[in-house]
């Protein structure tokens, strides 16, 4: 997890980052865990000039990564950055980049330094196709050619592809492996939603073969295999072996086959192929992290527009009942308002401390943020005296309104604008009264 | 191309490398090239930890391997060159002046 700040540059090209890299973001509190917090500079893009002469700045400044054990740097011709790791903040590395304003410039020093982070916590970045079946996670890793791409276009459920071209291998809380999606599509393309993960279940080589099969292969057939699909630009012997360490234990841990397919082959015949060697595959998915869960439901309430939710706890007690179920509206921030029953993220400090909660807003007040001025909202559980407040995208991050309640197979559309209020105004003066007869 | 007789060779010390099982992976990380040794290739690397001559090599493998010398002689010389020119291994610096 790391922060970035960005500086100043036109709405439409942030816009364009938010859109590619949205997904994945989290609210940027300042309490959740970083392993970097980076400021962006973006540079004018480099004005047209003759290809010879682009040419011949590219080749001149090719990408060079120099890491060590307390500074980063990254350049190439159209970025530059400068990372430092400060002791006192908990190893945390800060430092800044200077980018062309250029998406294509800006996504290769996120692919850069995914590629450098990920290995310090013993995962790595490779090229790969990943999808789930079921609950296991399979990659298809594979050189350029060998077919990713075709692969994740067969798979007909957006929310079981992963990635066509670059999947983040690491280990989850219970030591596992497990596979998650990153921002790095093939050709540019945007896909992906959400920062799930799923256990890392099965290695499946990708080969385009007259021939449909499976061929088991060894752990250090796997190795060999798997290490030229590994992203990384570092060119030490401290880092290839770290790199090797890591293919080691995940073939080693990891079954591998060699999948050869046609080009036309159909996914179900390819699953069907996989489905002997894919483990645990009928266990429940066990390591997600609430942070996870939260970022799917925010990908598929973006998606549809709509979507059902069952809230625990009883902080909206009497309104809420145990057994309800929640429609949830995809609205932004701005669209809402005192009364409203809003859904919101709150991200922990720790991905497993992440909160979805379901209050009701009370206020929002316009407040100062630097050069511009954003809302603060502030949110109250009827059944509680406490109001909590925040910055929408800073300490939490709005994800949707109420809009109806199942209750007893009913469907009841929540009231408007006014009884919202009315209701608002009861939770407020109900509340000290709840509280002083002790319920 | 030939190897000098008292020429010896020990594995390049800077190279990671890896045994699983039978097989040794090796990282060049110059190169990023991978290399992944059979069976014999692996034990000769593990031979290479200390520097060893051609003859020295042909007498231990064809007792390990029960075969008589002329026999893998010209495998062993073909392995070794091929090891040298993927930079795994190198000659002594010291017995490798004098003999070539």
């Amino acid at each position: 997890m790391g922060y970035f700040e960005l500086g100043a540059a036109p709405d439409v090209f942030i816009e364009q980052l938010m859109e590619r890299y949205g997904p994945y973001l989290i609210p940027s509190a300042p309490w959740v865990k970083r392993a970097f917090s980076i400021r962006v500079t973006f540079a004018a893009a480099a004005p047209w000039v003759e290809p010879e002469i682009r040419a011949g700045d590219v080749a001149s400044h090719p990408l060079r990564v120099d890491e060590g054990s307390e500074s980063i740097r990254i350049s190439r011709w159209d970025f530059s950055a400068r990372l430092a790791q400060d002791s006192r903040t908990d190893g945390l590395w800060t430092g800044d980049v200077s980018c062309q304003m250029n998406p294509f410039a800006f996504d290769s020093f996120l692919r850069v330094l995914w590629a450098v982070f990920l290995p310090r916590v013993g995962g790595a970045l490779f090229h790969s196709c990943a999808f789930r079946i079921q609950n296991a996670g399979v990659i298809f890793p594979g050189q350029s050619g060998a077919g990713k791409s075709t692969l994740a276009r067969k798979v007909p459920e957006p929310e079981r592809i992963l990635t066509d071209e670059l999947v983040a291998v690491s280990r989850g809380p219970l030591g596992q492996w497990r596979i998650s999606g990153t921002p790095f599509w093939g050709e540019f393309k945007r896909g992906g939603g959400s920062v799930r993960s799923w256990p890392l279940s099965l290695v499946a080589f990708l080969e385009q073969s007259e021939e449909t099969g499976t061929q088991p292969i060894t752990p250090s057939e796997s190795v060999f295999r798997l290490l030229a699909c590994l992203l990384c630009f570092q060119t030490d012997a401290d880092t290839a072996a770290r790199n090797l360490a890591i293919a080691v234990n995940i073939c080693s841990e990891v079954e591998s086959v060699v999948l050869q397919t046609k080009r036309v082959t159909p996914i179900e015949q390819i699953e069907n192929l996989l489905f002997p060697f894919l483990q645990d595959r009928e266990l429940p998915d066990a390591g997600s992290s609430s942070r996870e869960m939260i970022s799917e439901f925010r990908w598929f309430l973006r998606e549809n527009g709509q979507y059902a939710f069952s809230p625990r706890g009883s902080s909206m007690k009497p309104w809420l009942r145990a057994g309800d179920s929640l429609f949830v509206q995809a609205v932004a921030a701005a669209e809402t308002g005192p009364g409203d029953i809003v859904l919101y993220w709150t991200p922990g400090p720790s991905p497993d401390k992440d909160q979805l909660t379901c209050h009701r807003m009370v206020a929002k007040t316009p407040t100062p943020s630097g050069p511009q001025t954003t809302q603060r909202f502030y949110m109250k559980g009827d059944a509680q005296s406490s109001i909590e407040r925040f910055e929408n995208g800073r300490e939490s991050e709005i994800l949707g309104r109420v809009s109806a309640i199942s209750r007893d197979g009913r469907v009841t559309a929540v009231p408007g604008r006014v009884g919202n209020l009315a209701r608002l105004l009861g939770s407020l003066v109900a509340t000290p009264f709840l509280k002083m007869v002790g319920r | 191309m030939g190897i000098a007789a008292n020429a010896s060779f020990r594995r390049t010390s800077s190279l990671p490398f890896q045994k699983m099982d039978e097989e040794v992976l090796v990282v060049d990380p110059r190169t990023r090239a991978v290399h992944l040794l059979n069976p014999t290739a692996t034990r000769i690397w593990e031979l290479l930890d200390s520097a060893h001559t051609e003859s020295q090599l042909l007498a231990i493998l064809a007792d390990e391997f029960d075969a008589p010398v002329d026999d893998i002689r010209g495998d062993l010389k073909t392995l070794l060159l091929d090891l040298e020119a993927k930079g795994l291994i190198g000659g002594d610096p010291i017995q490798s002046d004098v003999a070539r």
